[in-house]
């Protein structure tokens, strides 16, 4: 039996980190593992006892990208917990915090991690060098991003903002509306991005994915709405364990979600693009169209492009936002604690985010559950690589190993909040 | 007239790791003429910006490189010394990055000078260690000895 055995150590431009095993038997792929090596990360234990005005800052720390989809999650369940619902003005300003974090995340996966693939350079510095414009294009819009997080959550990284019920402090509607120009040159630069990444080459790879969002009827999803599948899920985020389940695997510190009734599924941009693509502004929708992207979309490479007109509308709905705000009388509501449980999904840039957490009388904290997009879609990333790296395997191993580590970027994949990313090692026997 | 921009980076609720920001506000206080003093978390493509249309950029970060705590390395971005102290952060796009892309982009201020300060302690809670605190001085007269002399 021929033996050739790949290691690629550590997938980079990803967060946090982990392994991917191909087993190669006689030249058929036999098994695929992604292995999470990162440590668990004991969030939800240490929760635990803590009070529930506590987690929006607590699991913000969960990641550096997307610490806005904790906080919102996170405040949202444990309102549900406690029986409030905030009202609109707060809702709206929720709203546009996750506009920002959209944006600086898209912006970053597309340009500085994504686009450097289908291009064929080991990172963004070396794709620099010859794309120099698109770089430039995506510092900028990044940087408007970072100022709409920074003015709503008080920094940058890790908002500071944030209270269960709602802010701390509204934000000033003079420093909002100093934003609306660069949001708007921002729009021009997000479909620029999308004509800019039009050209790239696509593999054809559709995939029968079960695709996963949160749904509003009027608004494309940020935080708030049912969970809805491709598959004919249409539920509550309180029914979520009667749908939904995470498995312990063997050869990851991250648990794999599934649907019970099905298995494996997916969440994220491409969930939303074909699930919520109604939703979509005008503008947004006409960048796709024109970009050739349509809901019977099933592509996952195809999500660089459906990235750029998600950032498209994330900005449109900032500008909206900011050009009807005026500051509340008050920028949060009481949320009284109550024992019962509470479930909180909102959708996080890389998928839907979601936290449950079980309160006692006096607040708490006697159980909390983190289910973070990367490890609901850990299932069908390994599911993708089987089907990509299968008919690939002739390909030399360096080339195969960043073949698969494209495949797995096109889910953006945030291992250090799964781990709950990335070895990759070809065993070929 | 030269633009210089003073950016400290670092976290202070880590101890030494704070020490960026500690130079900076120290500096602040001092209102040097023609220098902004900028605060960041690390995050490149934030210092990229801070960076940007300065004509001269002093960036002050603690280091946790295996050398004697209190060490002051004074470096500049083609220094192979740097991927040293600024290894690649998981978390995307850090200093050494920023540094690399910047050059990339040609969009670097002419004078870069990074001064990594080496860090004794780095968990969490407020303050710095001895050594740490002295070179820190040292740092900040020498970040002002260094500057341009300004007619008044």
């Amino acid at each position: 039996m021929a033996t050739r055995k790949i290691d690629v150590e550590t997938i980079t431009r990803v967060e946090g980190e982990g392994a991917l095993r191909l087993k190669v038997r006689d030249g058929q792929l036999e098994d695929v593992q992604l292995n999470i090596y990162e440590p668990p990360r004991f969030f939800e234990a240490f929760l635990r006892g803590r009070s529930y005005t506590e987690p929006p800052d607590i699991t913000a720390r969960i990641c550096g990208i997307c610490p806005v989809a904790y906080q919102m999650s996170s405040c949202h369940a444990i309102e549900a917990a406690c029986g409030v619902k905030v009202g609109e003005p707060i809702r709206t300003i929720r709203r546009l915090l996750y506009c920002g974090e959209w944006i600086e995340s898209h912006v970053l996966h597309v340009a500085f991690l994504h686009a450097p693939d289908f291009l064929g350079y080991m990172d963004a510095i070396r794709m620099a060098a010859d794309h120099g414009a698109v770089v430039q294009l995506a510092l900028k819009m990044k940087k408007t991003g970072n100022k709409l997080v920074t003015i709503v959550g008080g920094r940058e990284i890790h908002p500071i903002n944030v209270r269960v019920g709602g802010f701390y402090k509204a934000p000033s509607k003079k420093d909002l509306r100093a934003l609306l120009d660069p949001l708007k040159e921002a729009a021009d630069g997000a479909e620029a991005m999308l004509r800019w990444a039009k050209p790239l080459d696509y593999p054809d790879f559709d995939r029968p994915y079960e695709l996963v969002c949160v749904k509003h009827p009027d608004e494309y999803p940020f935080n708030e709405g049912r969970v809805v599948s491709t598959g004919g899920i249409d539920i509550d985020p309180s029914q979520y364990d009667d749908v939904f389940e995470e498995r312990h695997v063997e050869h990851s510190n991250a648990l794999h979600s599934v649907v019970k009734a099905r298995g494996h599924y997916l969440t994220g941009p491409l969930a939303r693009f074909v699930l919520c693509y109604d939703q979509l502004t005008p503008r947004a929708k006409a960048a796709a169209a024109a970009a050739g992207l349509t809901p019977a979309v099933r592509n996952p490479f195809l999500t660089i492009m459906i990235r750029c007109v998600e950032t498209l509308y994330a900005i449109e709905e900032a500008i909206r936002i900011i050009e009807a705000y005026e500051e509340p009388d008050r920028p949060y509501e009481d949320v009284p604690p109550r024992a019962g449980k509470g479930y909180g999904c909102t959708e996080a840039p890389r998928g839907m985010l979601c936290h449950h957490y079980t309160l006692d009388s006096d607040g708490t904290i006697l159980d909390a559950e983190i289910i973070p997009p990367t490890s609901q879609n850990l299932a069908s990333m390994e599911d993708d690589i089987r089907a990509f790296a299968g008919p690939r395997l002739g390909l030399p191993d360096a080339e195969l190993a960043m073949k698969c580590e494209h495949a797995i970027r096109n889910h953006d994949p945030c291992i250090s909040c799964a781990t709950h990313f990335l070895k990759l090692e070809v065993d070929r026997q | 007239m030269t633009r210089t921009v003073v950016v400290g980076i670092g976290n202070t609720f880590r101890h030494d790791d704070g020490v960026g920001l500690v130079v900076a506000r120290a500096l602040r206080l001092s209102h040097l003429p023609h220098v902004s003093i900028r605060e960041s978390d690390g995050d490149g493509c934030s210092l990229l910006e801070m960076m940007r249309d300065a004509d001269r950029a002093i960036l002050v970060d603690a280091t946790s490189s295996g050398l004697e705590p209190g060490t002051v390395s004074r470096l500049e971005p083609s220094d192979s010394r740097i991927s040293q102290i600024a290894p690649t952060s998981s978390h995307a796009f850090g200093l050494r990055d920023a540094l690399g892309m910047g050059a990339t982009l040609g969009v670097l201020p002419a004078s870069v000078v990074i001064y990594g300060i080496e860090g004794l302690d780095f968990s969490p809670g407020r303050g710095l260690s001895a050594p740490v605190r002295k070179a820190a001085a040292s740092v900040i007269r020498e970040i002002v000895a260094g500057l341009p002399v300004v007619e008044t």
